[in-house]
């Protein structure tokens, strides 16, 4: 046992494991954070909570990250090595561990330049500092965790026990090179890992299967990123510009055509709602199809901006009552 | 070898020799009167053509034009018309050099005298007066010019022509006793008495001859006598039916001067064959038009007479001209005769000089042939005297007989200023710029020769009336832009040189060679200007164009140009056809006053030029490209040049829609 | 070499226009090779500003020289000692120049006429990308001549992260377009065959020789001049 942490124990009690995303608000009130964990409650083994994602101003993960376990529920805290270098990211480490905080997941963040995908204004003028990248964070968690140092060689009375996370993209380009690259993940002692969304199963499987031939899958806990399409104009969107997310058409056919300006109240009542069961069944069809991949031990649910649809997806996947493991 | 820019005062360094140049026995710089002409100042294209040669205009009419057979064009498509383009400078000088004669100023009290009123002798009068010594000349025949004025033809120069050089020449002061002979009428030792210095440019004045069986005959007449009786009066008689002994230029002049004066059929009979026939090419295809027929690898032998009139020729078979080391060797096979019907027999083999008054002085013939006389000097083996021109030149051409002018002055001005003799060095000649390659020729714009205007062959057998017409003032302005601008190119300063690599990418003929710095290749430059004004560093300058012209002209133009001046206009200089079009001027119409400045090409134009007229008063810039750029990828160039400049003027408060590309 | 972007008229302008003698001076290297600083920009600047000047009613006379180097001494002084009445100098040099007069005379004003940006090469003529970031611990033995430093957005040393989007940094627009150098770097090293090496990882680097250890200088002890004494 690494560090104790929910979600370790539920994987390594080899059940299958499910986490959810939690987006923190653009406020100092916790109360938003409040009112999501409280939808959540439940439906997942860990909740992550992304850090300034998109390189907009959030409460930040940690301190939401403490508000889930004051509150009884466990948080997968995420950080990003855009906005701190190693001595902060080391220091808010032991800080986290010291509230009880028991997962983390280390990426490198989405640039700054862009804020928001050009739908905030974020902060493009901001001095990024990219110190350090994920891998090399990777293994300064786990230096901290198993041998007690720091990064510098300075020694940690009390190690961090955490359980370390890194995302994987499987199919950015170049594509070959992404299970090389989440070799070096595991190589550098990443525990589990949360996938870029999975739309095109059958391609994912492909690319499991040379996970399986490197011995990776045994090595960390991959659990697949399902991503709640809410329309087609979302799936649209994140096929031709979000990076490694790959959309097949048929997917994309299944939702209603949208709601025409001038239509009656009642029709677009009734396009809401069928675009709303729509995207559940697809969200619940691919956590079933990526349960079935050999390696799979677990999904990744983000809802944006839509946790409310977790608790419905998680109960129709049929992985609700998640187990409580000692 | 240098050459003065006069009206920058720059002096611009060559180190290859335009072909043309190098070939002109003076070196004419000859791309620089082709670039004036291009540039509508004809008056100063005819000073730079007599800055070399003080017989512009014989010239321009009788040159045998060795610029042209080395005319570097003519791997493009034809050589330039240099000669064509010569002769209109010089027409349209006519005025203007009347106005301009003036007396030389003579500052010493030695004197020189000149025996010989031809080309060559003619040539060291000019220069020796000009250096401040009186002159005289003593002539033999009635009038000056030697064989242009008694032996070329009139419908290749006429009367006129000659007189406008012959005219300039005395108007300096030279003193000229025509029907002098010396010799005879006076004697040379007395002349070297009366003079510091003497040259002897005795030309060939005799016609040689060859013996003929059964020739003596009054219808049988040597060449030059003939053609001094044609051009001189009385016009010789001609029978209908006229033979021709000889291949060379003077028995072409006779065979069509015997055409003119009323001959049916004029045949000329020689040794060589055609590659070997020494008539210069054009002359010999201008001799077939008019109907003259040649016959080749004939001799004569023996004439042909009943009661008392030639009826033909017998000729013997010629084997072979020239032996094995190339020297003129006739060998005959008597065997082989044929007779060739005629009425009259004019003999033009060749010429030789009059040598009789050098008889009785210390001036010695040499074994060979004629005087006893060292090239290297110019002397003849009587102190102070010397000796030019085809007396000891053997046969050649007018500019060689000038060049030969030039040598002996240079020789005659050194005796009399250190009393010694000294080789005559020609400054060194520098090497010749090389042959164009290939993938250069391949992106010149072809451009059709300018054919001269001539009379019909038909009207040409009927009269002594020139028979080239002359170019048009278009004609010349198409003709003269042909030219490469061969050395004028680019050169770099190499303190300046960042070999950043601009240069080498914007030409369009692959001229730059960077290494450590740019190095410009002058065999393909043709000096379009595209790669000074894209260098950042400044550190390219084309030697055709005096540095900063345009900006110069600019300031010039509008410092005096009335207010308010609507619009400055960079007008690219290829379309045009006069030199109104050329000039830099004001126009003004209903009270708009406009600028315009004629430039080449339109690409040269930069962004501060483009500016400056705004800083000066103008309301607007147009810049006019030609209808076909010439240069490759000069217009892209321009034209995002202006768009940035736009860019610019816009910021400044001036606004890009007053900066216009036409 | 140092690359450097034109600043606006109005901005420069602004700098110099409550000056009278102003000279604008440009460097004969790197600005000249990227057509922002050399004679022929100082040239036009100078006729840009005179008629900025114009159009704003200010009477400001424009000197315009070029130096070989606007970073070395010899070639900074002969200008600064024969000033005539100069009260501002506007420098076409990349920043290193401007400091260097800033140096070197303590008391004229002088302002930058271009904004430094980048070492970079160039692409073609006209386009200039950036190539190194002058890390100080050079690591392009490890990416096959590719540096992850200067042309990685998050200078990934483990790269490439999740934003790739067919060859293209997260960043890249289509005005704008940014390769992904980790995408290069791979495509770069399976050409040479030794993509094998990247499944090492590269641990933190080292940024103390880069510009966030401090500003650096570079000492060469054995070519350090005694002093001498000059010839006049």
């Amino acid at each position: 046992m690494k560090s104790g942490s929910n979600l370790e124990k539920v994987l390594l009690a080899g059940h299958f494991a499910v986490t959810a995303e939690l987006g923190p608000p653009m406020s100092a009130s916790g109360d938003e954070v409040k009112r999501k964990m409280e939808i959540l409650r439940g439906s997942a083994d860990a909740y992550n909570i992304t850090d300034c994602q998109t390189a907009v101003v959030r409460l930040s993960s940690i301190a939401s990250a403490i508000m889930l376990v004051q509150g009884g529920m466990e948080p997968v805290m995420q950080m990003t090595t855009r906005d701190r270098n190693r001595i902060a990211i080391q220091a808010d480490i032991l800080g986290a561990a010291a509230f009880g905080i028991k997962n983390c997941l280390c990426i490198a963040g989405d640039h700054q330049k862009f804020g928001a995908a050009g739908k905030l204004k974020g902060h493009p003028h901001a001095k990024n500092v990219y110190d350090v990248d994920s891998i090399q964070l990777v293994a300064i968690l786990k230096k901290m965790r198993d041998e007690g140092r720091q990064e510098g060689g300075d020694p940690i009375e009390h190690p961090p026990k955490l359980f370390i996370g890194a995302a994987w993209t499987p199919m950015g380009d170049p594509m070959e090179f992404r299970v090389v690259r989440l070799a070096k993940k595991v190589a550098a002692g990443a525990d589990f890992i949360q996938t870029q969304g999975i739309y095109d199963v059958k391609l994912f499987a492909e690319i499991m299967k040379k996970v399986r031939n490197l011995g990776l899958h045994e090595k960390t806990a991959i659990l697949a990123g399902i991503i709640v399409p809410k329309n087609a104009g979302m799936l649209r969107y994140m096929n031709t510009s979000v990076a490694g997310v790959r959309v097949p058409e048929e997917l994309i056919a299944r939702f209603p055509k949208a709601a025409k300006k001038d239509d009656p109240p009642s029709v677009k009542k009734e396009i809401a709602a069928k675009t709303r069961e729509t995207a559940l069944a697809i969200t619940v069809e691919l956590i079933e199809q990526c349960r079935e991949i050999e390696g799979v031990r677990g999904v990744h649910i983000q809802a944006i901006e839509a946790e409310e649809m977790v608790p419905e997806i998680v109960k129709r996947a049929g992985l609700l009552l998640r187990p409580k493991v000692a | 070898m240098t050459h003065i820019i006069e009206e920058t005062k720059a002096t611009v360094a060559i180190e290859r020799c335009a072909t043309c140049s190098a070939a002109c026995p003076v070196r004419t710089d000859t791309r620089a009167y082709v670039d004036l002409i291009q540039q509508g100042r004809y008056l100063e294209a005819f000073e730079k053509i007599r800055e070399f040669n003080p017989f512009p205009s014989v010239c321009s009419l009788i040159c045998h034009h060795p610029c042209e057979q080395e005319c570097r064009r003519a791997t493009v498509d034809a050589a330039v018309a240099l000669r064509n383009l010569k002769r209109f400078a010089v027409e349209q000088a006519l005025e203007y050099r009347q106005r301009k004669r003036q007396k030389a100023v003579i500052t010493s009290s030695k004197t020189v005298g000149v025996i010989g009123a031809g080309p060559a002798g003619l040539t060291v009068a000019h220069d020796c007066i000009k250096a401040g010594y009186a002159v005289t000349v003593y002539e033999a025949m009635p009038r000056i010019g030697g064989i242009l004025a008694c032996a070329i033809p009139r419908y290749r120069l006429p009367d006129e022509v000659l007189q406008q050089d012959l005219d300039d020449i005395l108007a300096l002061g030279v003193e000229v006793r025509t029907n002098v002979r010396v010799g005879k009428d006076i004697h040379l030792s007395e002349l070297r008495e009366r003079h510091d210095a003497v040259v002897l440019a005795l030309g060939l004045s005799e016609s040689r001859t060859v013996p003929i069986e059964n020739g003596d005959h009054p219808d049988v007449v040597l060449a030059l006598p003939f053609l001094r009786a044609s051009v001189l009066g009385p016009p010789p008689k001609v029978h209908e039916h006229v033979l021709v002994v000889g291949g060379g230029n003077v028995a072409v002049d006779c065979a069509r001067t015997a055409i003119r004066l009323g001959a049916r059929t004029v045949k000329m009979i020689m040794l060589e064959n055609e590659e070997e026939m020494p008539a210069w090419d054009w002359e010999c295809r201008e001799a077939l038009e008019e109907g003259i027929t040649f016959v080749h690898r004939q001799g004569p032998k023996r004439l042909l007479t009943e009661r008392g009139k030639i009826t033909g020729l017998v000729t013997r078979a010629v084997l072979r001209v020239f032996d094995e080391s190339g020297r003129f060797a006739p060998t005959y096979d008597d065997q082989r005769l044929t007779t060739i019907p005629g009425e009259m027999v004019i003999i033009a083999i060749g010429q030789r000089s009059d040598l009789s008054l050098v008889q009785g002085t210390p001036v010695q013939l040499d074994e060979r042939g004629p005087l006893r006389f060292d090239r290297e000097t110019m002397a003849t083996s009587m102190p102070g005297v010397f000796a030019c021109g085809e007396v000891v030149t053997g046969p050649g051409a007018a500019i060689e007989a000038v060049a030969s002018g030039h040598r002996a002055a240079r020789a005659v001005l050194h005796y009399l200023q250190t009393g010694a003799v000294t080789p005559v060095c020609e400054e060194p000649a520098p090497e010749k710029v090389g042959e164009l390659p290939k993938d250069v020729i391949e992106h010149i714009k072809r451009m059709e020769r300018i054919a001269m205007p001539t009379l019909s062959p038909e009207e040409r057998r009927r009269s002594f009336v020139q028979f080239e017409l002359g170019y048009t003032e278009k004609m010349a302005l198409a003709e003269a832009r042909r030219c490469l601008s061969c050395t004028a190119g680019a050169t770099v300063d190499e303190k300046k040189c960042e070999a950043c690599l601009t240069c080498l990418r914007v030409c369009p003929f692959g001229v730059p060679q960077v290494d450590k710095v740019a190095v410009m290749c002058s065999e393909m430059c043709q000096a379009c200007g595209l790669c000074a004004v894209e260098c950042p560093a400044r550190a390219i300058s084309i030697r055709r164009f005096a540095p900063g012209d345009i900006r110069d002209r600019v300031t010039t133009l509008l410092r005096g140009a009335p207010a308010p001046l609507a619009r400055v206009e960079f007008t690219c200089a290829q379309d045009a056809e006069t030199n109104e079009d050329l000039r830099d001027r004001i126009i003004t119409a209903d009270g708009v006053h406009v600028a315009v400045l004629p430039v080449t090409c339109a690409a040269r134009v930069d962004e501060i030029d483009m500016m400056k007229p705004f800083e000066l008063g103008a309301r607007a810039v147009v810049v006019r490209r030609c209808r076909d750029c010439r240069y490759r990828g000069a217009m892209d160039r321009l034209s995002k040049r202006i768009g940035r400049t736009r860019e610019i003027l816009t910021a400044a408060g001036i606004g890009a829609d007053k900066l216009t590309l036409e | 070499m140092i690359v450097a972007n034109e600043k606006p008229l109005a901005e420069v302008f602004g700098y110099i226009k409550n000056y009278r003698r102003v000279l604008i001076l440009g460097c004969g290297e790197c600005v000249t090779v990227c057509h922002v600083g050399g004679e022929k920009e100082v040239a036009i600047l100078a006729q840009a500003l005179r008629l900025k000047a114009l159009n704003e009613a200010k009477e400001i006379e424009f000197l315009e020289n070029t130096v070989r180097r606007q970073c070395e001494n010899e070639f900074v002084d002969p200008i600064l000692a024969k000033l005539d009445g100069i009260d501002a100098i506007l420098s076409l040099a990349c920043g290193v120049g401007v400091n260097h007069i800033a140096d070197r005379h303590g008391t004229i004003p002088v302002f930058p006429g271009v904004n430094t940006v980048f070492f970079g090469t160039c692409e073609e003529h006209g386009v200039w990308a950036e190539r190194c970031a002058g890390c100080g611990t050079c690591i392009l033995h490890l990416t096959g001549g590719i540096c992850p430093v200067a042309r990685c957005a998050k200078s990934i040393l483990n790269g490439p992260c999740g934003g790739t989007k067919d060859g293209k940094c997260e960043i890249s627009t289509p005005e704008h377009p940014v390769d992904c150098a980790w995408y290069l770097i791979v495509e770069r090293m399976k050409r040479l065959g030794t993509l094998d090496h990247l499944s090492e990882i590269i641990p933190p680097k080292d940024w103390s020789s880069a510009r966030d250890g401090g500003p650096r200088r570079r000492v060469r002890e054995d070519l350090r001049l005694a002093k001498i004494e000059k010839v006049k």
